[in-house]
């Protein structure tokens, strides 16, 4: 194993839900519509937890805990393509309340799976030099068993 | 797999679909893709011969029911 660019990153997309939260679950929703045209996947992928302190006048020292967390987001930015299946869905699960399920496939073969709402996708025309580009924001969600990623080595 | 027909048109995986184009899905993807209005389903064929059977069967029972029966007597017909 070693360093990879981001070359060859897949983002894919799914109405279905998965019977169980693991690989079987979320590979029998294969194959995954392909959101095409994305030339950035931003935001945090991956769960952070909010920092709780306690400072007992006793002991001067600051306690720490781990509160509430947070499953992260994404933030796409494309080019626009109207006829693209994978954004069409896109749009889809905007209108919808429902989570969907993702598959990030990483240039080394390796897979993440989650699931997730659509929260926006806003179009940005730009100016006469250039591509009429969008963004999609995809909140990424936990079940009430702590589940929120499945990930798949190559 | 499903056998599917793009409803309009629409690019996956590369390729652009017109409308009427065959389409062939997984399950779940057909379904996706059927939500979103880009696809419609085929009528498989064997869907089509269990149509066929079913109507062979209605005829053959209305035929069957007494109300339908022939009037008395030798109707053979050409072999009289």
């Amino acid at each position: 194993m070693t360093a990879m660019t981001s070359a060859g990153t897949t983002l894919g997309i799914s109405a279905g839900s998965p019977a169980t939260f693991n690989e079987v679950g979320f590979e029998a929703l294969a194959p995954y519509t392909v959101i095409g045209e994305i030339t950035d996947i931003g935001g945090d992928i991956g769960r952070v937890y909010n920092l709780v302190t306690h400072n007992p006048l006793a002991t001067r020292h600051t306690a720490k805990f781990k509160g509430s967390y947070n499953s992260g987001s994404l933030n796409l930015t494309l080019a626009i393509d109207r006829a693209d299946a994978g954004q069409i869905l896109a749009k889809t699960a905007l209108m919808s309340d429902s989570d969907y399920s993702f598959k990030i496939a990483f240039q080394d073969g390796t897979v993440t799976y989650f699931r997730g709402k659509v929260m926006s996708f806003p179009v940005n025309p730009g100016n006469v030099d250039s591509i009429t580009s969008g963004t999609i924001t995809i909140e990424i969600t936990a079940d009430d068993d702590g589940n929120d990623f499945v990930e798949a080595a190559s | 797999m499903i056998n599917a027909r793009a409803a309009r048109p629409f690019r996956l995986a590369g390729k652009t679909y017109a409308p009427g184009d065959p389409v062939a899905l997984g399950d779940q993807q057909f379904r996706d893709l059927e939500g979103a209005g880009l696809v419609t389903r085929v009528a498989r064929p064997a869907a089509r011969i269990a149509a066929q059977v079913s109507a062979r069967t209605k005829r053959a029972t209305k035929i069957a029911d007494p109300g339908n029966e022939p009037p008395a007597g030798n109707n053979n017909g050409a072999d009289q």
